[in-house]
């Protein structure tokens, strides 16, 4: 690996943590990233010359305080500063200290700094453009690009956010059992609002939104290791890994997006699917379930079927079922639906949609599936009224060339 | 004389590394670990999935109990096992030495096995 290689990863990897404590030092976001790039900057000239430290994150901590620091003493001219050569001479010292660093207080500094990112007042979309900027380190010119607007634009974004926080102001006080449940929900919503960001795209925007499932795994990776015996957020990150493993499948060479069904299931990541089962598997070993453990758990039934045919429709239905129990929403029973018309036939499917017509008479999906079932049962005249009004409410032009298609086979 | 070869790696750095480049690593490994079997040099070689997927199972007093998680806590986290049959120590740290050559993120540890059951 090359001297650069080397140096990003582990100051990605020490990323979070470092960025945690030095926003409980200084208490303002953009403090702690001026710290943290100070830091940065002094890694980038030490490390290839003495090696990495044995505990980078410490080490970025220690020089991030001491940057920040000498910044307000700076701003206030209390104390000239030590000539730089004189600061990277300190390695030594700065090691020995960095390790002495007590990293009791790290899983709850790493919370709140993600629950920071989160903070109730701001849109789900400034969240998750804070958390990538602040947790990942994403450039705002990376983060824009995911999010197809301006880099001037994203970087406004990112200001207010922060400007919102720094009004509202973010706790510093240690969580309770209570309030450290409630922040890891709030977490747990952000990192797959961050996953499905990055998962919702077309072909032609897939290449710069990969990066943002990238991100949501490793954050979820975070996570769990912090919260090892969470079912929740195990299966958060068990969800995400199995949705990623079919990456590569999701789209033919000329980018149009491909069913699941037609989907070459050899190219799905078996690293992923083993790694996302055996998390899901934990999760549930815990018996406290929860909408994220059925979430995965219908996913792994997906990444557990060799072919198409062999899909375990009517656990997935049940599971759907359960789902509708946890979390009562029209597009749940939309899903169930689905998995009924395979294990049950198109007539059970088409009962149990009817009366969600009023609640999801917009929706691409509910004209789209209905039609489907119309079609099953041979009620021609009214599958193709059905794929008509699908085709109006379609989004992308893939959306309705598949309906399309649809209309062609009646 | 059979020698265990112990790879760790710290997992947040692995992580945060570029995923083309994990893959490259991966093959570059996997090619040369071939080899070394096919020179029955290698008996068997495990990777194993991250740490996060493990669970640890104590007896606390008399009882056994299940954790999440792995047994030890630490930023280096056992990766990947190999049993080497090697001459001697020096011989062992070449195997070693080989391997971690393609992976330049790895810890190696090599560690002399007694008895060996199984087919190896």
């Amino acid at each position: 690996m090359a001297n650069a290689d080397w140096i990003d990863a582990e100051i990605s990897a020490a990323r979070p943590q470092a960025m945690a404590a030095l926003l409980r030092q200084f208490r303002d976001l953009d403090a702690a990233e001026d710290a943290f790039q100070e830091a940065c900057l002094r890694a980038l000239k030490t490390w290839p010359r003495n090696g990495p430290p044995r505990d980078c994150a410490a080490w970025l901590i220690m020089v991030g305080r001491n940057a920040g620091i000498d910044h307000v003493r700076k701003q206030r001219r209390l104390a000239p500063l030590p000539p730089d050569d004189k600061i990277s001479d300190l390695d030594d010292a700065e090691t020995t200290a960095a390790e002495a660093i007590d990293h009791a207080d790290y899983r709850d500094d790493i919370l709140r700094l993600l629950f920071t990112c989160c903070h109730p007042s701001l849109p789900a979309p400034h969240q998750i453009a804070l958390a990538l900027r602040i947790v990942s380190g994403l450039s705002v010119k990376q983060i824009a690009r995911a999010f197809l607007v301006t880099d001037a634009a994203m970087e406004q974004r990112i200001t207010r956010a922060k400007a919102a926080i720094a009004t509202t102001g973010a706790t510093f006080e240690t969580p309770g059992a209570v309030e450290r449940s409630e922040r890891l929900g709030a977490v747990a919503a952000m990192i797959y609002l961050v996953f499905n960001e990055g998962y919702t795209t077309i072909a032609a925007e897939s290449a710069a939104r990969a990066p943002l499932c990238e991100e949501a795994i490793r954050l979820a990776r975070l996570l769990v290791r912090l919260f090892p015996g969470e079912p929740e957020i195990l299966a958060l990150a068990a969800l995400l890994m199995l949705q990623h493993s079919r990456a590569g499948a999701r789209f033919d060479d000329s980018g149009t997006p491909v069913l699941l069904e037609a989907q070459d299931r050899t190219t799905w990541d078996r690293r992923l699917i083993a790694e996302g089962s055996a998390l899901l598997e934990k999760a549930i070993r815990h018996r406290r379930p929860g909408p994220y453990q059925v979430q995965a758990a219908i996913a792994a039934l997906h990444a557990k079927a060799t072919r198409f045919a062999d899909t375990d429709w009517q656990g997935i239905a049940q599971l759907y079922g359960t789902l509708e129990r946890m979390q009562p929403s029209p597009v749940v029973t939309l899903n169930r639906a689905v998995a009924v018309s395979r294990a049950e036939g198109p007539a059970a499917a088409l009962a149990l949609i009817e009366p969600l017509a009023p609640r999801l008479d917009r929706y691409f999906y509910f004209h789209g599936a209905r039609g489907t079932f119309l079609k099953d049962l041979g009620r021609t005249d009214e599958a193709r009224e059905a794929f008509n009004r699908a085709i109006s409410l379609a989004a992308t032009a893939a959306e309705a060339a598949h309906i399309r298609s649809q209309l062609d086979q009646l | 004389m059979t020698y265990v070869i112990l790879c760790y790696r710290d997992e947040r750095v692995a992580d945060a590394a570029c995923r083309v480049h994990e893959a490259q690593i991966g093959a570059r490994l996997d090619a040369a670990v071939s080899t070394l079997v096919a020179d029955d040099i290698i008996g068997f070689a495990v990777s194993l999935l991250a740490s996060t997927t493990s669970t640890t199972l104590r007896r606390l007093r008399g009882a056994p109990l299940v954790l999440d998680g792995p047994a030890i806590e630490a930023s280096l986290q056992l990766q990947r096992v190999y049993l080497a049959k090697c001459a001697n120590l020096d011989a062992a740290l070449s195997v070693a030495g080989r391997l971690a050559e393609l992976e330049p993120g790895g810890v190696y540890e090599v560690r002399p096995a007694e008895t060996i059951q199984g087919r190896m």
